[in-house]
């Protein structure tokens, strides 16, 4: 491995588990009882078969830490044999079988077809079996030993990890980079060692490791039956069969070799448990922030500042004012937005722009409290709607804001769409839960709405999945609109589908917007779904709104570099055979924020002080309906004939 | 004027440069299995009778929207796919149904670019081993003239041989997309496909990858197959475009004009649709908004698969394949108008609504809010 291999994600998945306790504790807790198998020999103070080394059934004593058996034999000593035979026949047997089941679930996965059909379906006719039952009689033909038990139980494990490698298999197989290395040449035997092992391995370590603990439990099982350990072999399930028989004598026999075998198995999850943690994510791992409720993004305004206690602005519908939104991430709390505030008026569609990581989306949805993952939390700010600060009310009120009051379309329809029910009947459950009306005017109500988006009554009763793309967001837009929202937020609506349909939905949303009243905030990164629908345009960079205007003026005059970028990088703007303009380098990560401008980095007119200091939204030319995020923007001259 | 060819198999132009890759009369379909016995319960067919020509150092731009076969023509151009129907030639040889020894040639000459940059890399493994990874099939360099070949491939994208340590998660989509295009140069190839290269990037970003590409071509002189659904980044970047709709062709002719002056009534639509990003154009544009979606591909209309969402349709489009037409700037349209078109006015299946072919100043915008 290169050095610079520490930095891989092999690496960063064990940091993580590393730093996670209770697995480590647990890890901790298995090398010692491994150890302490493995060097039974020189550690048990006793040979395991030594009878009469002390005197039968006798309790704790200085000599016998654990006591003596029917036998007089030392119990601790055979604690510690059995601990080796144990770990020996759970790791051996998981190795075993994998050994045996990775090549050839690897193979059905990678090739398909024939070899799948056929191998899957021994596979499932082993499966069939019960395994247990199966197990004995199989041990009982074979004779009872410990290897015997080993195979017994190892055939059962087979199919089960076959069947988990070859669905990892199949679906690692359909990735990218697997396509890439195909279309390359790469020899499939080199795809699979490559490419396709390594990532399948993850899930088989978390599953390997809770079998572990399966297979002791099986071991201990068959043993205790008498079918596996034989004497003089010791194993804790022999040892539970032997104090069995004298539970009437001494119960307390029982408890060594089952609280080993309960504390073992335990272990063992709880490893493969913190394994999953740290191998199946691949960021950290979300923890519910204190304060947060469930389904609401956390508010906590302890240091109000910047402007949020600016007032709202009353002819405005919605207000947002000195919004600042933090995540949690493992090196500490990282602002993502800050100093967020736009109005939206009556009927008016508003349209935040923004790459990815400008924070628009994150701003949208806080807004209703939406935003729950990453953990989030509101730091500052109002969001007044109707002269209420969303952001300060009860569970039950913002409860009956949303949907009543304020809609939301996301960029994936089935979002909002329930699978299992009619288009017809989630319309109507809508708006029985924010109306007390009957059934029947729910309906009644739900097909005109339908009706509104495009959806005709006999369509009405088919399930989403039966719906195109375009007709899904139709009838997400249906259920948002239904009772009649003064606000609608639609996050990147039309993004996921075919430029025809996104044609007939931009339609149908400015349609809507003129027919209802309805004010949009419309989030999208895409410059001409903005120009098609907005009235006023936000846009954000690196979780800062840099420029505000009509929609016009922006396209015309914009005043902030970023803005002024993003228009010249569009394909259709720019003339035939120039080059497309672009910005160097990238949005920084909300970590490397600077205090002042974020964008100097990567701006031609960017002068020393502009990353100093933070810099205001402040009014182009005294013009309050045009502001601008730089400290230029007055002097910069920014051509436009490149139009 | 237009002259109207044969119905069949459409002669591809000749311009004196030899046809880096021909497609002729190319088809491909899917099985489409169900139940217990995987028995074939229908047929679709992705991509039907597509006949294509890419010169080297050109880009020939794709369009078309989800469903319509720009992929599968790409992977049927690559033969990572075996076309059903047809032939692929590339430099002259016909590889449609080449063996394995002849496809190791292929997949050295002809690479892909794909659409998701994030997904296209091994996420366990530093990107410089599967940039590397082309090289290490088809050449037989040494590690240190690899090391140099990267090098230089990091340079042609416009990154350093730094990135080449990192690991997929820690870049950008940008600076991965680009890997994504040096990997695909790594064994010189002659032909790249570059299946929607820029879609999942953020525009800043795409304007760079696109002009990376375009200073790879001049450098290398490569051909582009440029499959998107954004017809702008296609009329920017390519010197032909080909529309794609429900697995045919049905445009195909230089882009400035394709995109001008459209004469296919679903390149008029497809084109009208998408946003401009220009607020005064809104509204003086015309735009003509189709309805629904395409059809289901298992059961594919008769006669020409737009005429069910086509405003212009005849009555003969439901019955008749239209023929391919050769318009006098080279283009080849297929679309009974053409032939058929503004002389039979009185032939429209469709009301009176529709804008008329020729008269463009009257063309419909569409239903319109406020």
């Amino acid at each position: 491995m290169s050095p610079r291999a520490t930095a891989g994600p092999t690496a960063a998945a064990l940091r993580r588990f590393r730093r996670d306790r209770v697995p480590m504790i647990a890890l901790a807790f298995l090398v010692v009882v491994t150890v302490a198998g493995v060097l039974a020999g020189v550690l048990a103070p006793f040979e395991p078969f030594a009878q009469l080394a002390g005197p039968p059934f006798d309790g704790p004593s200085a000599a016998h830490l654990l006591g003596t058996d029917d036998l007089g034999r030392d119990v601790l000593s055979r604690l510690l044999y059995g601990a080796r035979v144990s770990m020996e026949v759970s790791i051996l047997t998981v190795a075993g079988a994998l050994v045996v089941a990775l090549p050839l679930g690897l193979v059905a996965g990678y090739s398909g077809r024939r070899v799948d059909q056929v191998l899957m379906r021994v596979m499932d006719a082993l499966m069939s079996f019960p395994a247990l039952v199966l197990a004995i009689v199989l041990v009982a033909v074979l004779g009872p030993s410990l290897t015997n038990t080993m195979l017994a139980i190892g055939v059962f494990l087979v199919p089960t990890f076959c069947r988990l490698v070859r669905g990892q298999a199949l679906a690692v197989r359909e990735e990218a980079y697997v396509d890439a290395s195909r279309s390359i040449g790469t020899p499939d035997r080199t795809i699979i060692l490559r490419h396709v092992l390594p990532n399948l391995l993850s899930p088989m370590i978390v599953q390997a490791t809770t079998t572990l603990g399966m297979v002791l439990i099986a071991e201990a099982s068959l043993s205790f039956l008498g079918l596996g350990a034989q004497p003089p072999q010791v194993s804790w399930g022999a040892m539970l069969r032997q104090a069995y028989e004298f539970i009437l004598v001494d119960p307390s026999l029982m408890l060594a070799p089952g609280i080993a075998i309960a504390l073992t198995v335990f272990a063992f999850n709880v490893v493969g448990d913190g394994l999953l943690d740290a191998l199946g994510r691949l960021g950290p791992g979300t923890r519910r922030r204190k304060g947060a409720q469930l389904g609401l993004t956390a508010v906590d305004r302890r240091q109000d500042d910047a402007g949020g206690g600016d007032p709202p602005d009353p002819g405005s519908l919605l207000s947002v004012r000195g919004l600042r939104i933090e995540f949690d991430t493992p090196t500490g709390p990282v602002t993502v937005v800050q100093d967020v505030s736009f109005d939206i008026a009556r009927g008016e569609t508003l349209g935040l722009v923004g790459e990815s990581g400008s924070g628009k989306t994150v701003t949208s949805l806080s807004v209703l409290r939406l935003l729950l993952a990453p953990a989030a939390r509101v730091t500052a700010g109002r969001a007044f709607f109707d002269g209420r600060d969303l952001l300060g009310l009860s569970r039950e009120s913002l409860q009956q804001v949303r949907g009543r009051e304020i809609g939301v379309v996301f960029q994936d329809p089935m979002a909002s769409l329930t699978p299992s029910l009619t288009v017809l009947d989630q319309v109507a459950e809508v708006v029985r839960w924010h109306q007390d009306v009957s059934r029947a005017t729910a309906r009644e109500r739900a097909l005109e709405m339908l009706g509104l988006v495009g959806i005709a009554p006999e369509r009405a009763s088919s399930y989403p999945h039966e719906f195109s793309g375009g007709m899904q967001q139709r009838a997400a837009i249906a259920v948002a609109l239904v009772c009649g929202p003064k606000l609608l937020i639609a996050d990147e609506p039309t993004t996921a589908l075919d430029v025809t349909v996104q044609a007939q939905i931009l339609d149908l949303l400015r349609d809507l917007s003129a027919r209802l009243g309805l004010a949009v905030l419309f989030v999208t990164h895409d410059l001409g779904v903005i120009a098609e629908i907005a009235d006023r345009v936000v846009v954000m960079y690196a979780g800062q709104v840099v420029e505000t205007a009509s929609v016009r003026r922006l396209f015309h005059s914009p005043r902030h570099p970023y803005a002024d970028a993003l228009l010249r990088s569009m394909p259709d703007r720019t003339p035939w055979g120039e080059d497309l303009a672009t910005l160097p380098g990238r949005v920084p990560p909300p970590s490397a924020f600077g205090p002042g401008c974020r964008l100097a980095p990567r701006c031609a007119h960017a002068e020393d002080v502009c990353s100093a200091q933070p810099i205001d939204l402040r009014g182009h030319a005294g013009d309050d309906d045009h502001l601008v995020r730089c400290r230029r923007a007055e002097d910069l001259v920014l051509d436009r004939s490149a139009r | 004027m237009t002259k109207p060819t044969t119905p069949t198999t459409p002669t591809t132009p000749t311009t004196g440069e030899a046809a880096l890759l021909e497609l002729q009369g190319v088809s491909r379909t899917f099985a489409v299995r169900d139940g217990f016995l995987r028995r074939v319960r229908s047929r679709v067919s992705a991509v039907s009778d597509v006949s294509l020509t890419l010169r080297a150092g050109e880009t020939l731009g794709v369009v078309g929207e989800s469903g319509s076969g720009k992929s599968t023509l790409g992977r049927v151009a690559l033969r990572l796919l075996e076309p059903t129907a047809g032939v692929v030639r590339y430099d002259g040889r016909d590889v449609s149904h080449a063996g394995r020894a002849e496809r190791r040639t292929l997949r050295r000459d002809a690479q892909m670019v794909f659409q998701n940059p994030y997904s296209s890399f091994n996420p366990l493994l530093p990107v410089g081993r599967s940039v590397e990874e082309p090289l290490e099939v088809h050449t037989e360099l040494g590690p240190g003239e690899r090391r140099t070949r990267l090098g230089e491939l990091t340079d042609l994208v416009g990154l350093s041989a730094e990135h080449l340590e990192r690991y997929p998660g820690e870049l950008s989509g940008g600076q991965l997309q680009r890997l994504g295009i040096a990997r695909a140069l790594a064994a010189r190839p002659r032909f790249v496909v570059l299946d929607e290269p820029v879609s999942s990037l953020d525009v800043s970003t795409q304007a760079q990858v696109i002009n990376v590409l375009r200073d790879v071509q001049r450098e290398l002189g490569v051909g582009y197959l440029l499959i998107a659904h954004n017809p702008a980044l296609v009329r920017h970047a390519s010197n032909r475009i080909a529309v794609m709709y429900m697995g045919e062709i049905v445009e195909v002719g230089e882009a400035r004009t394709v995109y001008d002056d459209p004469r296919h009534p679903y390149t008029r639509a497809l084109l009208s649709a998408v946003p401009v990003a220009d607020p005064d154009l809104i509204g003086r544009r015309p735009r003509i908004v189709l309805s629904g979606g395409p059809p289901d591909p298992t059961h594919p209309p008769s006669g020409c698969r737009f005429h069910p969402r086509c405003p212009e349709a005849l009555e003969v489009c439901a019955r008749v394949s239209p023929p391919v037409t050769t318009t006098a700037d080279g283009r080849r349209v297929s679309c009974h108008l053409l032939t058929l078109g503004p002389a039979t006015e009185q032939a429209r299946v469709s009301d009176g609504a529709v804008p008329p072919l020729v008269d463009r100043s009257r063309a419909a915008s569409g239903p319109r809010g406020a």
